[in-house]
């Protein structure tokens, strides 16, 4: 193989003349350095801004509530909706033959994996290498992080069987014998930021979210009434130190002692990505 | 001479087209799989 391409390049030597092959190899050379730029350039269009994914995704609505969410501008569309190689060839090609023209064209909806939103919110979770965000490894810092919350780590770590909002809103769901619904399970990130009610990339846990679960909680229905919502009272407890007494005081007594469910998760992840050291507190 | 100078085109081309290609391959892929998505 070696040795024919070696006559092949003397034969093509003999004819052009060493000269004139170098020139041409060194404009192949000379203009691969400006084509790098422009493909580097289009690497961090197809990479940062989400008018890549228009091509195949029609959903402007949902770069406008991104943009103006927590998210917008220090996240990519593709930091959390991961896909394969495979997708964008092979999605991507027949999105080029046969291009959607609404929403509801699209033959995939997006995925979000149930642990995307660990390495940026639970402590040291990534590693600076796998750091692919616009915004800095070292203001991650600067992150809330839900770790370290005890209205985060109280239900991150329970058990439910109360039915999800669409669930809820699903007339064919089926009560289990218990009288509880399906699915029944851990109660994971998206069952208060994501659901129907607040999608496209609002991701602030709404009423709706909580009173799946705690419609039968003292006043929540009365206080709709009075424009105010459970986060209002119930804010510290997601946002401060479970440390903090202030974070602890809005939550039940029976809840305060029960922290053990994010600790178990932490020690899952720190086997999945393990990290020499923490970030710092 | 004139085919000389075609040729020279030709390789200009191609090597602006080749270097863009790989470092947009290249780039985007490692991000991907830094993701860890390669299937």
């Amino acid at each position: 193989m070696l040795r024919r391409f070696l006559e092949r390049l003397s034969v093509i030597k003999r004819r052009m003349g060493t000269a004139a092959l170098l020139a041409v190899c060194a404009a192949f050379g000379a203009a691969a350095i400006p084509g790098s730029w422009v493909g580097y350039k289009a690497y961090r269009f197809a990479w940062t801004d989400p008018r890549f994914c228009f091509f195949c995704h029609i959903h402007d609505y949902a770069v406008v509530a991104w943009k103006k969410s927590a998210h917008g501008d220090v996240t990519t569309c593709h930091d959390c909706h991961r896909i394969s190689l495979f997708h964008y060839t092979y999605i991507g090609a027949r999105s080029f033959i046969n291009p959607p023209k609404y929403p509801e064209d699209l033959e995939n909806p997006p995925s979000i994996p149930d642990d995307v939103c660990v390495p940026c919110h639970v402590r040291g979770s990534v590693k600076r290498e796998n750091w692919t965000l616009p915004f800095q490894y070292d203001r991650l810092k600067k992150v809330p992080t839900i770790d370290v919350t005890a209205g985060h780590r109280w239900h991150t770590g329970s058990n439910t069987d109360k039915p999800t909002p669409e669930v809820l809103l699903d007339p064919s769901a089926k009560r289990t014998a218990e009288g509880g619904f399906q699915p029944k399970g851990v109660i994971n990130c998206w069952r208060c930021h994501g659901s129907q009610f607040n999608r496209a990339h609002n991701y602030r846990a709404t009423d709706v979210n909580c009173r799946g679960c705690h419609s039968e909680s003292h006043l929540s229905e009365q206080l709709r009434f009075v424009g105010t919502d459970c986060l209002t009272c119930h804010i510290n407890a997601f946002v401060l130190d479970y440390r903090n007494p202030a974070a602890k005081a809005l939550l039940p007594e029976q809840v305060q002692g029960k922290q053990k469910g994010l600790d178990e998760l932490l020690k899952e992840l720190k086997q999945k990505y393990p990290v020499e050291e923490m970030v710092a507190e | 001479m004139a085919k000389r100078v075609l040729l020279l085109g030709i390789f200009l081309v191609f090597g602006f087209g080749a270097g863009a290609l790989l470092t947009f391959f290249l780039c985007f892929s490692n991000a991907v799989i830094r993701h860890g998505g390669l299937w």
